[in-house]
């Protein structure tokens, strides 16, 4: 088992990781952001804090753990993270952000965010705006406002609202985002696949008919000729739409 | 007793209104206080477990809901 490093009582309490543990080819994915629950309702007793929030707007909240490793040199390169996020997603260069997080970071200014603790959350704040610009791009929705909310204990624990127009959209942009967080995290790359699983969630949302359709083969089918994507590809499309909850299709899926 | 009366004369009264409100020459007006600062929304009703809150909102321009197929995606 990974060993965790922990600071004096008053200092800091979040686990950090170790050089070690960050090595390139062995530091698990998962750790570095893991979305513990997630859980869809009005939650009117955080509706006060974004006067943006519709009133009675459902919401999506996700609660989410970030652990990125404090060594010497920080591979997480925040402003590298912020132009990889704009390339797949445009218009979160027009999201209204009240710590100007995009615009700084992109920006490449230092300060705000050099300290290990403002380093998670505007992770935590990056992965909300990524769920919004995701919700907003495939639903339509005219407007959608959220919220990151740190916890004060355990320090690395995060609760994200988001306003949310459909349960299974919400869900898929939760784990997207994680998904594309933990590989920018990690100093990957985005494949075209992150790319495609947007258009084919977006396709699938404005036709009901196909988001209903529990058989893999005439989805598939109908997806391939449509895209003009190879069976394969559509297949492992389909699988992470189904582990994201967007899906459910009763034939098996195997990529 | 000669008791001086409460009430002044309302010309002399103006005359003081005017020497109050009026200004030296080269001698700046008054400046108002400081504004206080708007109270920050985020911690406004901050639930006691979270020690910050941050918020954000996106108005989407185009409400356009049809597909925009990459071209070339999964080809290779």
């Amino acid at each position: 088992m990974d060993k965790e490093i922990t600071r004096p009582a008053d200092k800091i309490n979040t686990n950090l990781l170790t050089r070690d543990q960050f090595s390139k080819n062995g530091f698990p994915l998962k750790d570095f952001l893991e979305i513990k629950e997630i859980s869809y309702g009005g939650f009117p007793e955080i509706s006060g804090l974004n006067p943006r929030f519709k009133p009675g707007s459902k919401k999506l909240k996700v609660v989410l753990d970030i652990r990125v490793p404090e060594i010497e040199q920080d591979p997480t390169d925040l402003s590298l993270i912020v132009m990889k996020l704009i390339k797949l997603l445009p218009s979160l260069e027009r999201h209204q952000c009240g710590e100007h997080l995009f615009e700084d970071l992109k920006s490449g200014k230092k300060g705000s965010y050099t300290e290990h603790s403002d380093k998670i959350t505007n992770i935590a704040h990056m992965m909300e705006h990524v769920i919004i610009d995701l919700q907003s791009n495939i639903t339509g929705m005219n407007s959608c406002s959220g919220i990151t909310c740190g916890y004060k204990d355990p320090y690395f624990r995060f609760d994200l609202f988001v306003e949310c127009k459909d349960k299974k959209v919400g869900m898929f942009s939760a784990f997207f985002a994680a998904d594309v967080l933990k590989r920018l995290i990690a100093n990957k790359n985005l494949s075209r696949r992150y790319y495609a699983l947007i258009d084919l969630t977006k396709y699938l949302y404005g036709n009901n008919s196909l988001q209903r359709q529990t058989e893999l083969d005439p989805l598939a089918s109908q997806i391939g000729s449509e895209f003009g994507w190879k069976r394969s590809f559509v297949l492992s499309l389909l699988k992470k739409l189904k582990d994201f909850g967007f899906l459910n299709l009763k034939q098996a899926l195997a990529t | 007793m000669n008791h001086k009366s409460h009430f002044k004369n309302p010309d002399d009264l103006k005359i003081e209104i005017e020497k109050l409100v009026s200004f030296q020459e080269n001698e700046d007006p008054l400046k108002p206080p400081l504004r206080a600062k708007d109270e920050n929304p985020d911690n406004r009703g901050l639930p006691s477990k979270y020690r910050k809150v941050l918020t954000c909102s996106f108005v989407n321009r185009t409400t356009n809901t049809t597909s925009t197929k990459r071209i070339g995606a999964g080809k290779d």
